[in-house]
């Protein structure tokens, strides 16, 4: 889902729980009603994080238009990355994840985000116990 | 039908061929010398590997060096029946891709870093490729290698094994992670 969309989706439940009405000395005001004007008020005005889409979203552009490099730097210099960067330990339980089922970006650019990199030398010519490095990795660090 | 969809199968009825699924397992520079257990890159890191422990930096220099290694030697551009050739993409003075011409038919076959591999007539059509980009994503082919077809090459355990580095043991790991 497009992430402005959705805000603005927010913004108009949200202007639900008001109503204009007149007020003694004719002015008019808006006056807020929490419980019956719509029945989810309490449920949307505490707004969700988005962050998990928005790590969703960094993670599906990254992958996409880095996947055809060989080139790390490439991959590193992509915008997508340093916006998850910025994010920091925050995407790593959803790039974990990601890593499992499309891992070729992501055994590039986890060390860079982590600052570690506990793939063994013995596994470097096997993806799927690479995988596995980084899951026992996540788990050791409360991330999985 | 969406946009990208339609891309990709004009690619396929035009140009291109997907010849492969996706996969993590080697690049372009490991298929472009014909192998698809590695992934093939200068670099100090775990994902990729490098025949030589100590790369030059990412540079053609140190590409024809390992192409050497594995029996290519510097070539023109052209189709020779009974050679296998490799092209080279070079950027700003550095390698970024490497696509294989097929000794039989002079047709080309690469993979796309991580992606697919894909199989194409002509050497131009490759950074055509539309789900891709276009053409700035990998540079121009500009360095071409040759070797002959049918011979005996080394593979990349020989090679790397010849220069130290495989199947890895403990005193090489200790090595690369000295270096790392």
């Amino acid at each position: 889902m497009n992430l402005a969309m959705s805000s603005r989706l927010l913004d108009f439940t949200e202007h639900r729980n008001y109503a204009d009405i007149s007020l003694p000395n004719g002015r008019q005001a808006l006056k807020y009603y929490q419980h019956f004007v719509w029945p989810y008020a309490d449920v949307i005005s505490s707004p969700p994080s988005i962050l998990p889409y928005r790590i969703a979203l960094l993670a599906d552009e990254l992958n996409s238009r880095a996947i055809i490099y060989s080139n790390p730097a490439r991959i590193l210099e992509q915008p997508a990355f340093q916006e998850l960067q910025k994010i920091g330990t925050a995407a790593i339980p959803q790039l974990i994840r990601w890593l499992e089922f499309d891992p070729y970006v992501w055994l590039v650019a986890l060390p860079q985000l982590t600052g570690e990199d506990p793939v063994s030398w013995q596994h470097v010519t096997d993806v799927a116990q690479m995988v596995g490095d980084w899951k026992a990795w996540a788990v050791s660090k409360g991330f999985a | 039908m969406g946009r990208i969809e339609g891309l990709r199968l004009a690619t396929l009825v035009t140009m291109c061929i997907e010849t492969s699924r996706k996969d993590a397992s080697y690049n372009c520079i490991a298929w472009a010398l014909g192998f698809s257990h590695v992934r093939l890159w200068p670099s100090q890191d775990k994902t990729f590997l490098w025949p030589r422990p100590k790369p030059n930096g990412v540079t053609v220099q140190e590409f024809a060096e390992v192409f050497a290694l594995f029996g290519y030697q510097p070539s023109a551009i052209g189709f020779e029946p009974g050679y296998e050739k490799i092209a080279l993409y070079v950027a700003d003075r550095s390698p970024e891709h490497a696509a294989r011409q097929l000794p039989d038919t002079g047709k080309w076959t690469a993979k796309l870093g991580g992606g697919v591999d894909v199989q194409q007539d002509h050497l131009r059509d490759f950074p055509n490729y539309p789900p891709y980009g276009g053409l700035a994503v990998y540079g121009q082919p500009t360095f071409y290698y040759k070797r002959k077809a049918g011979s005996a090459y080394s593979s990349f355990e020989e090679v790397a094994e010849c220069h130290g580095v495989w199947p890895l043991p403990p005193r090489i790991i200790s090595l690369y992670e000295a270096a790392s």
